[in-house]
């Protein structure tokens, strides 16, 4: 393992052979041993540290460091295992310290550790760390330091040998049923699919049999009716081809992108399990990331492509992202944006109008500030809120000003995506779902619903 | 911050280590620190001069009520600040002298006043040591999480149990004790302090010989002295010199070591060279 030795007296050292010698000095010229008995103590304990540094520089160790994962979630627990061998033949007394990033926190025992090494022997330490952030988490280097009085006279020993490990969000709470999934999907199809036929299973439409066709498809039934041959025609295999947009500007800053990304994971993560199609990007002022998520439907496989992704603070502009899909021909037919209405509402829906342009279904799902931030401040978490409605939490915290801009924002951003035929998602906080509320959208669209809203429609 | 993260970050929150060991060092330094300051107030008040008196009691409340205030949370450098008022008071005390003062045995005895100032510095010594002891032992990071809730300690247990018979089965090697700790320190300083009382002893048999050589006692007083300071200046010279020089001499080291294997690498190949040659030649 690489080492780097490290030996300096420190601040404090220098101050401390200057105090020796002038309290030495001092107490000579004015015969005062007030000052002579402290300086002397100085000297010799500045002396002890350059001769034990003497007797101990030619020390060297055999170290090896080794972590239990490469990659996991946040708020697991990481093990890593540190065995040192004392070649020499003297025991010696170290301080050992491991070194890791604002990442973890040790738990049960401190990050330095002080031990006795024991000639040709070896010796094994365990650290058990408590993983407390997302991002690229470091384990290491490893610091031994030789000797007393480290702060005065620094003689260390530095095992450059470091780990890194990505620490991936946390698992997503809620566990929707498949059925649910699935039926969401066929929804979607149902809807946002142009028809075409085709070779397909679902039936499209009847016509008259014309030579060549397939006599397994003749409609016998519809062929008695008629009294000629009529077949079957097919819809072809539906696929959709699906763009999600996410929104990495600085009012996304913080849990709320957390949870957006989260959340594009999950939604991932069900379109990965069919046969559509699939894009990301993420966007701030210009593209910062296009991934196409080719591995496997695994969640976890997903957020390793995507746990790079961090919220950038600019502004972001929609409009290039928009212009970024069209030049490379990204065929979409749903396009999905994950953003907010903070900031410059007009630029950050700059563009929207290509989208329909280019042939595609537009859902904008908002991650609604008031929910995400509402609870950041200790006193609400602490004293307040037990006996408190979320209602009047709410009312509380956004002056009444604040919530009529939302929906002054809101009521804007709803009529621009009418005039696209736009559909638009609300995202009310951690206990809200994508999918469920993707789900809740698509019943809008059911026809007894329809029929419904037609009935009310009519009768207003 | 949800609700559910407040609660996590309640059970796996970062508690610091507070020993009944260090606050025991802690207040041990306090209790020196204000024998010595009180010594010497005492001292003050014989000399039976009201400035020297004044001053001293000020600087001791300072200190006192510094002390106080910090608790727990010893630095290096308010002790250097507390030394610096030692020193301080000194010159100050020096100014102000007049028949009376504490240094001089016109009211106190030569005896009395080498035992008050002996015992001081003796206190302030000691408060110095516990202050390394502490930097040494309790000061150092000393964070971590520490599992007090059900739930944590199971999932740590969970965790363990699930390592075992790996490479990473939970394992942490004995701490030393707080007593063999104090050896320690202590025994670092044997040789430094053998070697400064040699000097020590060498310096009061020069001065004796000056003594005996020039036996007028103002001579010897204007000799004696100087030449101690003169040793102890060249002392701290050498210190600093020292500091400047040891990293040089371990880097000369390795590059002789590294030296020494090349030039044995060169013999061996020569032997090898002759034997084939010697083997050939038979």
């Amino acid at each position: 393992m690489e080492e780097e030795r490290h030996f300096e007296l420190t601040k404090n050292g220098k101050a401390f052979i200057l105090f020796g010698s002038l309290f030495v000095i001092i107490g000579l010229a004015i015969d005062n041993l007030l000052l002579i008995v402290p300086g002397v103590l100085f000297w010799i304990v500045i002396t002890s540290s350059f001769i034990s540094f003497l007797f101990s520089h030619t020390y060297s160790f055999n170290t090896k460091m080794s972590c239990s994962k490469d990659y996991m979630r946040s708020r697991g627990l990481l093990a890593v295992a540190v065995e040192l061998t004392n070649p020499s033949r003297r025991t010696i007394l170290t301080k050992i310290r491991l070194r890791f990033s604002f990442h973890f926190k040790s738990i049960d025992k401190s990050e330095t550790v002080l031990i006795k090494l024991y000639p040709q022997k070896k010796t094994k330490i365990v650290w058990l760390l408590l993983a407390n952030r997302r991002g690229n988490g470091e384990i290491g280097p490893i610091e031994i330091s030789i000797g007393s009085f480290q702060y005065l006279f620094r003689h260390k020993r530095i095992l450059k040998d470091t780990q890194k490990i990505k620490i991936l969000p946390q698992r997503p709470r809620i566990n929707i049923p498949w059925k649910t999934k699935k039926e969401l999907l066929l929804k979607m199809v149902h809807e946002f699919a142009q028809r075409i036929k085709g070779r397909g299973d679902e039936f499209f439409a009847l016509r008259d049999y014309l030579p060549g066709d397939q006599l397994k498809h003749i409609d016998w039934y519809a062929t008695a009716r008629h009294d000629k041959l009529i077949t079957r025609e097919f819809e072809d295999q539906r696929n959709l081809h699906f763009l999600i947009y996410l929104d990495l500007s600085s009012t996304m800053f913080g849990p709320k992108f957390e949870y957006a990304l989260s959340s594009v994971v999950e939604l991932c993560s069900l379109i990965k399990g069919t046969n559509h199609d699939l894009a990301v990007i993420a966007y701030s002022k210009n593209v910062q990331k296009y991934i196409i998520p080719q591995v496997g439907k695994h969640e976890l496989r997903l957020m390793l492509n995507l746990y790079d992704v961090e919220a950038t603070g600019v502004h972001s502009s929609f409009l290039n992202a928009v212009k970024f899909a069209k030049n490379n021909n990204v065929i979409h037919s749903i396009a999905i944006i994950f953003s907010d209405l903070e900031g410059d509402l007009i630029k950050k829906l700059q563009g929207i109008h290509l989208l329909q342009t280019m042939g595609s279904r537009v859902v904008f799902v908002n991650f609604a500030t008031m929910h995400f931030n509402i609870l950041s401040s200790h006193d609400w978490m602490l004293n307040r809120t037990e006996d408190m409605n979320y209602g009047e939490i709410l009312q509380d915290v956004f002056p009444s000003i604040v919530r009529d801009e939302y929906r002054t924002r809101e009521i804007e951003l709803r009529q621009i995506l009418y005039s696209i035929r736009g559909d638009y998602v609300d995202i009310f906080g951690y206990d809200d779902n994508i999918i469920l509320s993707l789900y809740r959208l698509m019943k809008k669209y059911s026809p007894t619903q329809r029929l419904v809203q037609e009935a009310v429609g009519r009768s207003s | 911050m949800r609700i559910k993260d407040k609660v996590f970050e309640e059970d796996w929150k970062q508690t610091s280590l507070t020993s009944p060991g260090s606050t025991f060092i802690a207040s041990t330094h306090h209790l020196f620190g204000a024998l010595a300051i009180s010594l010497i107030v005492i001292q003050s008040a014989f000399s039976l001069n009201i400035y020297i008196f004044a001053i001293w009691l000020v600087l001791g409340i300072v200190i006192l009520m510094t002390d106080l205030i910090k608790g727990t949370q010893i630095k290096l450098s308010s002790e250097v600040a507390y030394g610096l008022f030692f020193v301080f008071g000194t010159i100050l005390s020096l100014l102000l002298a007049d028949l009376n003062s504490m240094f001089f045995p016109a009211t106190l005895g030569r005896v009395d006043i080498i035992i008050y100032q002996t015992l001081a510095g003796l206190c302030i010594g000691l408060r110095f040591l516990s202050t390394f002891y502490y930097m040494e032992y309790f000061e150092q990071e000393y964070a971590f999480v520490k599992t007090k809730s059900k739930y944590t300690k199971e999932q740590v247990q969970q965790y363990t149990d699930n390592l075992i018979k790996t490479d990473f089965e939970y394992a942490s090697p004995e701490e030393i004790e707080s007593l063999q700790k104090w050896i320690v320190l202590l025994r670092r300083m044997l040789w430094p302090s053998l070697i400064l009382i040699v000097f020590a002893v060498l310096a009061a048999l020069y001065a004796l010989m000056v003594y005996y050589l020039i036996p007028e006692n103002s001579i010897a007083e204007y000799v004696i002295r100087p030449s101690l300071i003169l040793v102890a200046i060249i002392y701290s010279v050498i210190l600093i010199r020292t500091n400047a020089i040891l990293p040089k001499i371990v880097d000369a080291d390795a590059q002789d070591n590294q030296q020494k294997e090349e030039i044995s690498d060169v013999e061996v190949t020569e032997d090898t060279i002759e034997n084939i040659s010697v083997k050939n030649t038979d």
